[in-house]
């Protein structure tokens, strides 16, 4: 028996190949700075769990023994950090625009169609209707919501579909503008729309997520998780009153989440759960799910603009998947390209925002049909 | 074996659900401005008129 035996002698290709992307997603974060705060501990996550006999990711018949399997098994998979991601994101956004210009939620609900779309390819490449509707929901760009519905339908499949998940929200900057110069003209990305929206009351801010959790989870039921903790977190915010909860909320609690959460999903791709060619189709379905919404919320914006008396830049519904804010940084720039007049931004943080409430809200209909 | 009628009343209720629970939103959001107005004053005006 040996005393002391070091990773080499079990060091396999698969866990190089795991140092390359682990590498690529340090790379990305830190040298091209896309979306770091979640690309930095996933990637860091991967790399640990790809160093052998480090037994961080181990498991001893069903139970979590290593440190990140614990966080994974408890925290994520067991459904607790994602619904307290939704309170911290909640806490830091804004819904004025979304208050000022409520036909916009419309714009979040289009861009769910990829969800939809990739549920049937899915079912084609011979993944169950649970597994399915897992990847389907990876087309809403949104990594709580992906994570949440997949620990409960496919659990199996949680690592792939959060990587996933993150890694397009980290890459709206390169999948989008191909798909939105695609389905519009210049004349249409150059649509002006003014700048400012109307002012909306302290009231309104205050009442807007009381009504939204009572309308929703009301509708919607098993979408009280993560409706529930954003539409909370929002009016720590608004109220006023409570500010010391609403910054601990969106500050230092929600660091806390993102590290555990980032860290223990890279974690959950050992070379041997990861390197399957199941995991390439999900890889492959998420972007075709992504860039469907991204159609789709394009082509409704269209529509609303040749319906509506005040031109609407088209651009504005491809924001509606629920990347945010990087969704809506995408169009301002793609609105500046073709105009430099245009100021879009705040235009689309609506659908932006409306788009998380969506995908939420597809989640919980999933849930409800087959939970 | 692959059941698409049942895929299909997933797909087809869930996206048309998802556009109901946000239309119902937008309504409620836009009531709740059309009584605000009547009752408090001019809450919703432009801030570019205000200007």
């Amino acid at each position: 028996m040996e005393l002391f035996e070091t990773g080499f002698s079990s060091l396999h290709w698969g866990n190089l190949v795991m140092w390359l992307i682990a590498f690529g997603f340090i790379y990305l974060g830190v040298a091209r700075r896309m979306e770091p705060l979640l690309l930095v501990p996933i990637g860091f996550g991967m790399l640990l769990v790809n160093l052998p006999l480090g037994g961080l990711f181990e498991y001893v018949g069903e139970m979590p023994e290593g440190l990140l399997a614990k966080i994974f098994t408890y925290l994520i998979a067991g459904e607790i950090i994602p619904p307290l991601i939704f309170l911290g994101l909640g806490a830091m956004t804004d819904f004025g625009p979304l208050i000022a210009n409520p036909k916009t939620l419309l714009l979040g609900a289009a861009a769910q169609f990829g969800v939809y779309f990739v549920l049937f390819i899915a079912l084609l490449f011979g993944f169950d209707i649970k597994e399915a509707c897992s990847i389907g929901i990876i087309g809403g760009a949104d990594g709580p919501t992906s994570i949440y519905l997949s620990a409960k339908l496919a659990p199996h499949l949680l690592g792939p579909i959060a990587v996933a998940a993150y890694s397009y929200m980290a890459l709206v900057p390169i999948i989008q503008p191909p798909v939105i110069k695609a389905l519009t003209t210049k004349k249409e990305r150059a649509i002006y729309m003014k700048p400012q929206l109307r002012e909306v009351s302290t009231l309104e801010r205050i009442l807007f997520p009381i009504m939204g959790a009572v309308v929703i989870i009301l509708l919607v039921p098993k979408s009280a998780p993560l409706i529930g903790m954003f539409m909370f977190g929002n009016l720590l915010m608004a109220s006023g009153v409570t500010d010391r909860l609403a910054k601990t909320s969106s500050g230092a609690f929600m660091d806390i989440l993102t590290i555990l959460l980032g860290v223990s999903v890279g974690a959950s791709m050992p070379a041997v759960l990861f390197l399957k060619p199941q995991t390439l189709f999900i890889f492959f379905l998420g972007v075709i799910a992504f860039a469907v919404s991204t159609a789709a919320g394009t082509l409704l914006g269209k529509l609303m603009n040749v319906v509506s008396k005040e031109p609407i830049n088209p651009m504005i519904g491809a924001a509606g998947v629920s990347a945010v804010p990087m969704s809506a940084r995408v169009v301002q720039k793609l609105g500046q390209e073709a105009n430099p007049r245009n100021f879009l931004l705040m235009h689309a943080m609506g659908p932006n925002i409306a788009g998380v409430i969506g995908t939420a809200v597809a989640a919980g209909i999933f849930l409800g049909m087959l939970g | 074996m692959v059941d698409w009628g049942f895929a299909a009343q997933i797909a087809g209720i869930g996206f048309l659900t998802v556009f109901v629970v946000l239309g119902i939103l937008s309504l409620v959001l836009w009531l709740v401005n059309l009584l605000l107005n009547k009752v408090i004053g001019k809450p919703g005006k432009s801030k570019q008129e205000g200007s």
